[in-house]
């Protein structure tokens, strides 16, 4: 505290002198993410074609324009939007019950954890044998339409977020001081009241902490939609990084690299939400 | 000055001149390794990327290669899709020519990658010397690559069961999958008498396990739908013959088929050439096979798919001369009056090879060591081949070559995962998982994804 008053005089955050400590890390973010970036949003401007001009925005209308493109847009909303939602739900359920004193709980959230660490190749080959043509299940229950790989690879999601998901709420509750919660039972509140309007607000960060993380862990299960469909996945689960994989195949990294950055400016879009919200219930507070 | 202090001079010295054969050595080592490159880049050397084994087997065009370069080293680089696009896109591929498949090479080609031939090669229109994929190779006259090997479509006829049976073999450039129901209505049921319907001569129980699907009949799909676009279409015209053929009881039982082999009267393969089923000059008096082109649909005035490797100059190639030198040499005559025994899909001329290579890949076939985490194979001038003429008549090599120059390509960059893709779909659609309607909706969501709609 005393710090930030002694810094507000000055024209920068930190001492001129202390400056020269942040060199190495500007420059590996220089070298390794600005760099990188703004080559990428530099191609996302230029058409590989002979004869094409320098720089045009061809490629983002082009983008726009595309009806695969919109469809892996709509698809991976469409998918990761209830995967999130229902992971968030089910992993705060999980959390709340493993808070009751029931036996063995550890156990209980060892196993729901250790999903999340299977490496995604064998992860897929057991929901291939579980879920894929010609298993048991497939064949008892022959399903009639292709909504059910959606469910299927929804479910592998579900499967692998929702211990990592739980324990966070866990160790989150764990940390709100038990006193309140007692003086709020001490006046009558029922456990459900306790629950929603003491605990689920305080526990606010974590939601942001979770949303931030399952979008991430939504980002990285492409390798698991890979693995279980193909490079060419039943037409609603064609999600954005199929189409970027696409045009990678097609050696059309100017493509590539537009709809990189469009969904760069998304993922931006919805962290800055995000943290606009967190700010906001923080001045609330 | 004392005896002690000239011991302290002597090795303060001797710590000098340690020091300087310390830097003396460190500048060497630097000379060495600024100035190796530019040793290593004084070898005539060549770098050819591929995607399979074998097409780092070109025999003739080597030995051509080297007769215009005989300290020449020719080193393939074997990568793998991925790893080749990176490489590619960040122009660190560090070759001079590229051995790819034709889907490929249009990719290149359209991204700018490739240098046109008349710049590297001197070569200003397609070459007369080679079948005429001109229409496949060229752009606004300009030749980007030259065809490097070709596996066409086929069926085959058995003459001797044809004659058993009393059929005659009518040769066709072009027929329809009608004219085929009528030929097959004609066929007795049972040719190999193991009492199973075997009409249509098709193996396998289900549709990934089902060759002429896979194959022939995808084949006429895809060919269709390029000019169609609508698998709606094609459902609403062909359907009966479509379900037809894929659920006939002509399907012969994956299970017979392994335990013998049957004798068949007509069956569809796509092996490299079909040279290779005819009688060579030699054993002219035996029966043997005949070929057919596979079955068009109405509208279509031929159908003969298959694939096209080629081999182009990269716009990046640090040994562009070379490079062309090694173009040139793909037309040359040392080139040309050759073939390998071992890869007949090679044989790209107009005019009949007189010899061919016989030495078995054993011999002389690729043998790729990792270098930098990549797989190389360097090919060295001095190899002592054995050589015997080329067997088949000239009358024959003129029928395969006319077949073969009528090669139909598809330019999709259909990969294995398209192919399982379209397979799951339409196992699907056979088990009645999937109704009609997404069984077309599927596909043409996924033939319009893969031709790059």
């Amino acid at each position: 505290m005393r710090n930030r008053v002694e810094m507000k005089g000055r024209k920068g955050i930190y001492p001129a002198g202390d400056l020269c400590w942040l060199l190495p890390g500007l420059l590996g973010w220089a070298v390794f993410m600005a760099f990188p970036f703004g080559k990428t949003v530099m191609l996302s401007f230029r058409t590989q074609a002979n004869n094409a001009p320098m720089f045009s925005a061809e490629n983002y209308l082009r983008l726009f324009q595309d009806s695969y493109y919109l469809l892996s847009v709509k698809n991976t909303l469409l998918f990761f939007i209830p995967a999130i939602s229902v992971t968030w739900v089910i992993g705060l359920a999980a959390a709340r019950v493993l808070l009751w004193p029931v036996k063995r709980k550890n156990t209980f959230l060892v196993i729901l954890l250790v999903p999340f660490f299977l490496p995604a190749s064998s992860v897929t080959v057991i929901w291939k044998l579980i879920f894929g043509n010609g298993s048991v299940l497939m064949n008892s229950i022959r399903p009639n339409d292709q909504r059910w790989k959606y469910a299927s690879l929804l479910l592998l999601y579900l499967w692998k977020n929702i211990g990592i998901t739980a324990t966070v709420y866990l160790v989150s509750m764990h940390a709100i001081d038990g006193r309140i919660l007692d003086a709020a039972r001490s006046d009558g509140a029922s456990e459900y009241k306790v629950f929603f309007l003491i605990q689920f607000p305080l526990l606010r960060k974590a939601t942001i902490y979770t949303a931030f993380f399952l979008m991430i862990c939504g980002v990285r299960f492409f390798r698991e939609a890979y693995l279980m469909f193909g490079a060419y996945p039943a037409s609603n689960l064609f999600f954005v990084q199929h189409y970027m994989n696409l045009y990678f195949a097609r050696l059309d990294y100017s493509r590539l690299s537009a709809a990189g950055i469009v969904f760069s400016a998304g993922i931006l879009a919805i962290t800055a939400i995000l943290s606009d919200l967190n700010r906001r219930k923080e001045g609330d507070i | 000055m004392d005896g002690a202090e000239r011991t302290v001079r002597i090795l303060l010295k001797e710590k000098h001149f340690d020091r300087f054969c310390s830097f003396a050595r460190l500048i060497f080592v630097m000379v060495f390794f600024v100035t190796l490159p530019v040793i290593a880049q004084a070898e005539e050397r060549i770098r050819i990327i591929v995607t399979r084994e074998q097409d780092a087997q070109n025999w003739p065009v080597e030995e051509a290669f080297f007769t215009i370069h005989p300290e020449a080293e020719i080193e393939y680089m074997l990568y793998s899709e991925e790893p080749l696009n990176a490489r590619l896109i960040s122009h660190t591929s560090d070759a001079d020519l590229v051995i790819l498949p034709y889907n490929v090479m249009i990719a290149l080609e359209e991204k700018g990658y490739l240098e046109y031939l008349d710049v590297a090669a001197d070569i200003h229109s397609y070459p007369e010397q080679l079948l005429d994929l001109s229409r496949l190779l060229t752009r606004d006259g300009r030749v980007f690559a030259l065809p490097v090997s070709l596996y066409q479509e086929y069926w085959l006829w058995d003459q001797e069961v044809g004659d058993a049976l009393g059929m005659e073999y009518q040769e066709v450039t072009s027929w329809s999958w009608k004219d085929y129901n009528t030929l097959a209505s004609s066929f007795p049921c049972d040719t190999d008498q193991d009492g199973i319907s075997d009409t249509y001569l098709i193996y396998g129980q289900t549709v990934a396990a089902f060759p002429t699907l896979q194959n022939v009949n995808l084949g006429m799909l895809f060919q269709y739908i390029s000019s169609h676009r609508e698998f709606q279409t094609f459902l609403q015209e062909h359907l009966q013959l479509f379900t037809q053929i894929v659920t006939d009881d002509a399907l012969l039982d994956m299970n017979v088929t392994r335990q013998v082999t049957p004798k068949v009267l007509l069956h569809r393969t796509s092996l490299d050439n079909p040279i290779t089923f005819m009688a060579p000059d030699a054993l002219k008096n035996n029966n043997y096979l005949l070929f057919l082109p596979p079955p068009s649909l109405p509208g279509e005035e031929e159908m003969a798919t298959g694939y096209l490797w080629a081999c182009g100059v990269l716009h990046d190639s640090a040994s562009k001369e070379l490079a062309g030198d090694f173009i040139r040499a793909m037309v040359s005559e040392t080139a040309l009056q050759f073939t390998s025994k071992t890869r007949y899909d090679q044989i790209i001329s107009v005019r009949k090879p007189s010899l061919e290579y016989t030495d078995s890949l054993s011999q002389y076939g690729p043998e790729f060591v990792s270098v930098e985490g990549f797989p190389v194979y360097t090919v060295r001038p001095g190899r002592k081949f054995l050589t015997s003429a080329f067997p088949y008549s000239e009358e024959a090599f003129r029928k395969s070559q006319s077949f073969r120059s009528r090669l139909i390509v598809n330019t999709a960059p259909y990969g294995r995962d398209f192919y399982d893709a379209v397979y799951v779909i339409l196992q699907e659609w056979l088990d009645k998982q999937i109704s009609d309607d997404t069984l077309c909706e599927e596909m043409n969501y996924l033939l319009n994804l893969a031709g790059g709609a």
